[in-house]
């Protein structure tokens, strides 16, 4: 079941569009990343869904069981004349769900914020605001959390935290992740979506997305030398291309997967090769990433001549 | 916390009670003391042998003075506070974060209105108590009852003057741009206010009540403004959520 669907949504700016008819669908209890280029719509498509801006067509749909649509902006901003434990207070407060004293503290600890004490946010890093904007997202108790660009303003050790904390939230909350880290979104992200100049150009859960780019590669190591091995490679009919990468190491490029596994084994003793390791070569997200976008793009321009 | 005591929190914490208090406090103390020695301090800067002679002193020009300034001097102030609370969208992540908490803009918008109206109309009482003392003791008696219906009126000013400002903080996102069509509508109809059978009917005449009352014109004679003022205010807040309501983040 989808907690957030949105159908043909779209957005419009006099004559640029933002959005152009998108069709998402976000599962209750995902962590969804929304990928895309600068100005691929992103932040737009959250903040229609937070109710911040209007959309020029379609609908959205927030099949939320009563609670609340968090949304926490790239860059957060906060009364500079309150201190991080009332930005909480008024965070919760605002909804009409005022928190006790240790609950307030108990998340400032949770967003690494305890040691600011009375300090005002005024004089708050980036980085300290995106851990409060979080904070104060998370003292309200969200059903479904809207975050733009969530780690940008932090360091690597501070993104590590904040992801370890959405992760830990469970499948209770269901989390909207836009973001540049493609590294953090593969290991933290169940499904994603990717825009691409206000288009979606893929949508579905990323180990279907990875797997759909995936290359029929193996890396072969073995102990050097690896010339006997790379002359019977060549020969058979299997392996398209073979080539040695590194001291030791053999990339193969198979067009049958199945005689591949059957007939590797053979060559590799018949080289008198001593085998190290076998290992699938896996695309990255950022590699799949920027494969579609720039496909996307050269689609784009291709149907614009 | 809860909407009530964040606003309340703000004129403090942001020294804007202070600006407010400053400037009545200033202006209530200052006019009647610069009525009293007017003629004075004409008389000590004449030279060659030239006499001016400057009116003598009543407790109605001292509180007609002191008007004038809350006119002038305390309208500005006002304005520029009311902008700097009421300009919402004017850092579009604090309105996001407001934006997504709240379940209609009016239940942002009244709350910042109506503190920002009751504190500068607490200040203005403070100026009008110092006003009224200085003049007592340096010039002559003043009515209270007098002083009483006049900031009344001048009460009026700063509902209009406000809701005003909230208008214009709906159609604009600067703060600075909302201070500046504030001054310029509130200009506009001061020039109005000098046209003889539009004179009575400008919320302007409003602003500088009190040294009218003081010097004995009649309370029903602000009547008309008055009624005219009270629907105005309320209509332009009403006007300023609609559009707020209306408007993206």
């Amino acid at each position: 079941m989808n907690a957030i669907s949105t159908t043909n949504l779209g957005k419009r700016y006099k004559s640029q569009f933002a959005l152009k008819g998108i069709d998402l669908e976000i599962p209750r209890g995902s962590i969804y990343g929304l990928l895309g280029p600068n100005g691929a719509g992103k932040t737009t498509a959250l903040e229609i869904i937070a109710g911040l801006r209007h959309p020029s067509f379609g609908e959205v749909r927030i099949q939320d069981q009563g609670g609340y649509t968090a949304y926490c902006p790239d860059i957060a901003e906060f009364e500079p004349w309150l201190s991080p434990a009332e930005v909480l207070e008024v965070s919760a407060g605002l909804l009409g769900r005022p928190k006790p004293v240790n609950k307030i503290n108990d998340m400032l600890a949770m967003i690494g914020l305890k040691d600011t004490g009375a300090r005002r946010v005024g004089g708050f890093s980036r980085g300290m605001l995106a851990r409060l904007g979080l904070g104060a997202a998370l003292i309200c108790d969200p059903e479904i959390l809207l975050l733009d660009e969530p780690v940008a303003a932090l360091d690597p050790l501070g993104q590590h935290e904040i992801m370890d904390l959405l992760t830990n939230l469970g499948s209770s909350v269901t989390i909207v992740i836009s973001s540049h880290d493609l590294t953090e979104i593969e290991q933290r992200c169940d499904t994603v979506g990717v825009l691409n100049a206000g288009e979606l150009i893929h949508q579905g859960p990323l180990s279907d997305l990875l797997a759909s780019h995936a290359q029929h590669n193996w890396h072969l190591e073995v102990r050097p030398p690896v010339t006997e091995l790379v002359a019977r490679l060549l020969a058979v009919p299997w392996a398209s291309a073979v080539s040695e990468v590194s001291p030791g190491v053999v990339e193969i490029n198979y067009l049958d997967l199945e005689k591949a596994e059957r007939e590797l084994p053979v060559v590799l003793a018949s080289s008198g090769s001593r085998l190290v390791s076998l290992v699938q070569v896996k695309p990255t997200l950022e590699e799949v990433f920027l494969s579609i976008t720039k496909n996307g793009i050269l689609q784009a321009e291709l149907g614009e001549a | 916390m809860g909407i009530w005591h964040l606003e309340i929190l703000r004129i403090w914490r942001t020294r804007r009670i202070i600006a407010l208090t400053a400037v009545f406090l200033i202006v209530g103390i200052g006019d009647p003391l610069l009525v009293h020695f007017l003629a004075k301090l004409i008389a000590n800067s004449s030279k060659n042998g030239v006499t001016v002679i400057a009116p003598t002193p009543t407790p109605a020009s001292s509180i007609a003075a002191f008007g004038g300034s809350v006119a002038q001097l305390g309208t500005l102030v006002t304005v520029v506070v009311g902008a700097a609370t009421l300009t919402i969208d004017s850092r579009p992540a604090l309105a996001a974060f407001y934006r997504t908490r709240i379940q209609h803009p009016r239940d942002l918008i009244l709350p910042r209105f109506l503190v920002v109206v009751v504190f500068t109309c607490l200040t203005l009482v403070i100026g009008i108590i110092a006003a009224w003392y200085e003049t007592s003791i340096l010039i002559g008696p003043v009515r209270a009852a007098d002083l009483a219906v006049g900031f009344g009126f001048e009460a009026l000013w700063v509902l209009f003057s406000l809701a005003l400002v909230a208008a214009w903080s709906s159609v604009l996102r600067s703060v600075l741009a909302v201070v500046a069509w504030s001054i310029a509508t509130l200009l506009f109809l001061s020039l109005i206010g000098t046209i003889h059978v539009l004179s009575a009917w400008s919320p302007s005449v409003l602003s500088s009540s009190i040294g009218s009352i003081v010097a004995g014109r009649s309370p029903n004679s602000f009547t008309g403004v008055s009624i005219l003022s009270t629907i105005g205010a309320i209509v332009l807040l009403g006007f300023s959520v609609v559009r707020i309501s209306r408007r993206e983040q």
